[in-house]
């Protein structure tokens, strides 16, 4: 059984459309136009980790302060991020390729470790036993 | 005793189903939109400001719900 939901996260974005960039401008370079997709994929995975943080916390799966520190690292990420887009708009196209990917794995791992965890937490056998049979507890 | 076994496993199965789903839904929602801001001749600046202003917007709804979890 952990093997599925191990299997479950490394499947979690699998099979998504890469972004499209949008219109790009006669005079950008590939080269640019593949260090702003990098950039961009990393602010939706940002995104979507975010929205699993809050609604973990939420739904009481994570701590406060654990969603805390989660939500701490994500805007952290997301801010360098944003240190790349503007080496990016000043033309510094080879350091925010570096860079960038960097990040965008980091997202990648956050996103991951954040249901990964979701999953780890919910694993306590009474109550997620009575949340969904409830049934069974009168039988 | 087996079968509330198999039943506590499929429930864990299928709590960790509902999160694989919700984080991928929410990745590919993202897509969705970007998708027809693109059909709509978006510029690339445009499509990048929209996904950032998405991620800012989603950590300010984290917070709240953090702090609505903490009880303030």
């Amino acid at each position: 059984m952990r093997l599925l939901a191990v299997l479950l996260v490394a499947l979690s974005g699998c099979g998504l459309q890469p972004l499209k960039t949008g219109k790009v401008d006669p005079g950008v370079s590939q080269l640019q136009v593949k260090a702003q997709s990098v950039i961009n994929e990393g602010y939706r995975l940002l995104a979507a980790s975010d929205k699993e943080i809050g609604q973990s916390a939420a739904d009481g799966i994570f701590t406060p302060d654990d969603a805390q520190v989660y939500l701490n690292r994500a805007i952290a990420s997301r801010k360098k991020l944003d240190g790349y887009q503007k080496l990016l708009n000043s033309g510094d196209i080879n350091a925010v390729l570096s860079g960038a990917n960097v990040e965008q794995l980091v997202a990648d791992a956050l996103l991951k470790e954040v249901l990964a965890r979701a999953i780890a937490a919910k694993k306590k056998p009474t109550t997620q036993f009575e949340e969904f049979s409830p049934f069974l507890a009168t039988a | 005793m087996v079968s509330e076994l198999v039943l506590g496993e499929v429930a864990q199965l299928v709590v960790a189903g509902i999160q694989a789903y919700r984080l991928t839904n929410n990745e590919a929602t993202i897509g969705a939109e970007v998708d027809e801001r693109d059909k709509q001749g978006a510029t690339m600046a445009q499509i990048t400001e929209f996904l950032r202003s998405n991620a800012i917007k989603e950590e300010v709804d984290a917070q709240a719900k953090i702090d609505t979890a903490r009880g303030g």
